[in-house]
């Protein structure tokens, strides 16, 4: 019998297939791909419900999960925070006030019941009674005050998203209020990415070695660079999870991973490359949940360093680049072409005018920047990052050979690339990107400001619509504000934005229940081990 | 100083199971054997004489280019034809590179990092080796105890140290193999002057008034190449090995140029997929590293006189 996720994924193959063969427009493709990615975790709920009544409640079993990249830190306040494995861990032990429903994107509440604006500059947040940390201690507002202090210090990736939040007031133990400098709507999507730890210790040394959590999985050991194993509280407040114990395993070599999953000896990992997903497809022992998710690749430029700080440049550099043959080529079944700087899948998206292929053209823009003998220049960006990185730096690299501009591929070590990336220290950097919210804040905001500084990018006129847009409280407002925004991104080409990418969730068929995410950022909690 | 003593000794006679009762069978035994053992030297040489022929030749005939893809024609097995029509005789690789061509490039660059290694670490070995030999006392004591600190290093480890220091580029890839090998060369060199030194001929020309540099130059470096030539055979397969481990961990040759070791690890995660990315420059690294050696193991029997007239 086929599962609808198969199903899905099965149709998804087909619409890229036709898409290829062009039978297909990109709009409807893309537009299928969507449908099928929100129809699909309904479908596979209503299948299942039938099923999951009969089993006890009861967490049993053990299931291991490698994740796409290594776990570096636990910590999810400090410089890993946006890192996927870090949030992975941290929506298991750690919790957030609110949290974004896998499949219909609405917010619901989690540690918090309720919220709501008091007025332009004030959320006020109540906190659910009766939860308590694994040690026993219970949970209270001064653990959320000092949470976000604690984000706010640390200046992590995060740290943007409440850079207006001047105050955290507790007026009793379950009511957390917080005060803004100026109006801001995302307080509530931005709390979703926001996990609690415990105020008594979170600043101990060694704390995030052996944390004390709040979530459905309490942390029992981590040996680095190769297992973390967590196990169930089985009087959790929202329900006992389905399985006893999970294990996070590290294989950070794709093909081990894949023959560990085809052996068993691993049951769940996602992010693998295009080429892997058909034989994965064939096995009978193996579901594939395809979904569209948050994440997408770009490919910024240094708008502060000659000769990016010319937008000709950088738009030759756009015309430069096939984009449709190298996703047909090197993307199929994990990515689709990009039509703004953020993906179709995120509030906020509005599509763009594509860059189309014609390198003369490209020539032409260099020669009016007085370019015309081409340049030379680099692309910093990480191994791992994402689905088939070292193909399409290669390609990009071959294309822009073909205008005259000389790329060196500089292929960095995470850590290293990271503290680059933040310094600003590089010509071009490709990565991928997840829009963790799913909303256009998220990303826009955080990243393209004047002051974030991450691009060397500055537009009075761009941050005026983006403070704005994160100010205003009318859905329909901030969708309008955020259309400009990308526009600007788009015209300007603070970026080349070539790829949205499609998630692939590939687990042994003896799990069930699994709710795939947009967001790279799996729960286990509602899966149960098939008998 | 190696010609006579040979045929005459105990063990050598000992070996020969029938001891010769004419002389004629005798002479023309031993020329046989010589001959079989020159056939086999030159059989051993002959992969390594068409990997070098080919690390010369090939890119030239084959053209490699680094930075051109060709996606459409990506992952095709050997002997398929593209779609401009030509044949790939190894296959392509993941971004549609002709397997071939990339495999002769490596070449190239193994080969060139394998000999250029071995020449400058032995030079350095040579020099130490010999002042240490010739002078003895505290700078023996000094360049010997550097040369067991490094040592008891793990060769690979201290590489993978310099390298990532130095940044990669094949130069960098060459200085730092020379200086994790050169301690071989400096071993072999010391004990090599040391029993020269004290031989009759060196007295001989020291007590006519030679000095240092002309008893180094004439007298005690001549009769340490011998030794080190085979030395050298050994190192040139561990270094083509030594580059190939920087190289497939990234710290070995820049991404364009391709050496064997760099094009296995980009191929390993399509081994399920396209076995000929990473197998090709493996089986040209393995055959290319067994002649080496084997023709190592021949050069030693061929040049050891107690061999020669046995």
């Amino acid at each position: 019998m086929e599962s609808p996720a198969q199903e899905s994924g099965r149709r998804i193959y087909e619409l890229v297939r036709r898409r290829r063969e062009g039978t297909i427009s990109r709009r409807a493709f893309v537009q299928a791909v969507t449908a099928l990615g929100l129809s699909m975790p309904l479908a596979a709920m209503l299948e299942r419900r039938g099923l999951a009544a009969l089993q006890e409640s009861a967490p049993s079993g053990e299931i291991t999960i490698v994740l796409p990249r290594s776990l570096v830190a636990l910590d999810p306040h400090g410089a890993q925070s946006v890192e996927e494995a870090t949030a992975v861990i941290s929506s298991h032990v750690f919790d957030t006030l609110v949290v974004r429903d896998a499949a219909t994107g609405e917010l619901q509440p989690r540690l918090a019941t309720s919220w709501q604006a008091i007025d332009e500059t004030t959320w006020e947040f109540k906190l659910r009674e009766g939860v308590t940390w694994h040690d026993g201690t219970p949970f209270t507002s001064a653990d959320v005050k000092a949470s976000l202090e604690r984000v706010q210090s640390l200046e992590g990736p995060l740290a943007p998203l409440w850079a207006l939040v001047t105050e955290v007031q507790t007026p009793d133990d379950l009511t957390v209020i917080f005060k803004t400098s100026e109006p801001q709507g995302t307080i509530p999507v931005s709390a979703a990415l926001f996990f609690v730890t415990p105020a008594a210790h979170s600043n101990d040394e060694g704390f995030f070695d052996n944390p004390i959590g709040i979530g459905p999985y309490k942390f029992v050991s981590w040996v680095r660079d190769s297992e973390l194993r967590l196990e169930a509280i089985p009087d959790h407040w929202a329900g006992a999870p389905g399985v006893q114990t999970l294990v996070f395993r590290d294989i950070p070599e794709v093909s081990a991973r894949v023959t560990a999953l085809e052996t068993g000896e691993i049951d769940f990992t996602f992010g693998l490359p295009a080429d892997q997903l058909p034989a994965l497809a064939e096995n009978s022992e193996l579901r594939i949940d395809s979904t569209p998710s948050y994440a997408y690749y770009f490919n910024w430029f240094n708008c502060s360093r000659e000769p990016f700080t010319d937008a000709r440049v950088r738009r030759a550099m756009a015309h430069a680049l096939d984009l449709d043959t190298i996703v047909n080529d090197l993307l199929q079944g994990v990515g689709v072409r990009a039509q703004a700087p953020i993906p179709s899948t995120i509030f906020g998206f509005a599509p763009q005018t594509p860059y189309e292929y014609d390198p003369e053209k490209a020539k032409a823009l260099l020669a009016e920047a007085g370019l015309e003998n081409g340049f030379e220049t680099h692309v910093i960006w990480n191994p791992g990052s994402g689905p088939q990185d070292r193909e399409l730096v290669q390609a990009m690299i071959s294309y822009w050979a073909e205008i005259g501009v000389t790329v060196e591929s500089r292929e960095m070590e995470r850590a290293a690339w990271l503290d680059a990336l933040l310094a600003l220290d590089w010509d071009m950097d490709f990565q991928t990107n997840t829009v963790r919210t799913g909303d256009a804040d998220f990303t826009l905001r955080r990243l393209y400001v004047s002051s974030a500084n991450r691009t060397g990018y500055a537009n009075p006129e761009l941050d005026t619509i983006l403070v704005e847009a994160a100010a205003a409280a009318d859905p329909a407002r901030r969708q309008e504000l955020y259309a400009q925004a990308c526009k600007i991104i788009w015209d300007d080409a603070v970026g080349i934005f070539p790829f949205e990418l499609l998630e692939n969730y590939v687990y042994r068929t003896r799990l069930t229940d699994f709710v795939p995410t947009p967001s790279a950022v799996p729960v286990f909690t509602s899966v149960k081990i098939a008998e | 100083m190696m010609t006579s003593t040979a045929s005459n000794t105990a063990e050598s006679a000992g070996l020969e199971t029938s001891p010769p009762t004419q002389g004629a069978l005798a002479t023309g035994a031993r020329k046989r054997r010589g001959h079989n053992r020159e056939l086999r030297l030159f059989l051993w040489s002959l992969p390594i004489i068409v990997f070098v022929l080919a690390a010369i030749v090939g890119p030239m005939v084959v053209e490699y280019d680094p930075v051109k893809v060709r996606t459409g024609d990506r992952l095709k097995p050997p002997g398929a034809i593209l779609r401009d029509g030509s044949r790939a005789w190894l296959g392509t690789d993941q971004v549609g590179r002709d397997m071939l061509a990339q495999v002769l490039q490596g070449a190239r660059i193994s080969l060139l990092v394998g000999a250029a290694t071995v020449l400058f670490a032995g030079l350095i070995g040579l020099v130490m080796g010999t002042l240490a030999g010739f002078y003895g006392g505290f700078l023996d004591a000094l360049l010997m105890r550097l040369a067991d600190i490094q040592l008891a290093f793990p060769s690979i480890l201290l590489a993978i140290m310099i390298a990532a220091v130095l940044g990669p580029s094949v130069a960098n890839v060459i200085i730092t193999l020379s200086l994790t090998r050169w301690v071989t060369f400096g071993r072999v060199a010391r004990a090599a002057t040391l029993s020269a030194k004290e031989r009759d001929y060196v007295i001989a020309a020291r007590s006519m008034g030679a000095g240092t540099p002309r008893l180094l130059r004439w007298h005690i470096v001549p009769s340490t190449i011998a030794p080190l030539i085979v030395i050298a055979t050994v190192e040139v397969g561990l270094v083509i090995i030594a580059e190939a481990s920087l190289s497939f961990l990234g710290l070995g040759t820049p991404p364009d140029q391709p050496s064997w070791g760099q094009t296995v690890a980009h191929g390993r995660d399509y081994l399920n997929r396209a076995w000929w990315i990473a197998t090709m420059p493996g089986l040209a690294l393995s055959i290319v590293v067994l002649s080496v050696g084997a023709f190592g193991d021949r050069l030693r029997d061929y040049l050891d006189p107690r061999m020669r007239g046995a």
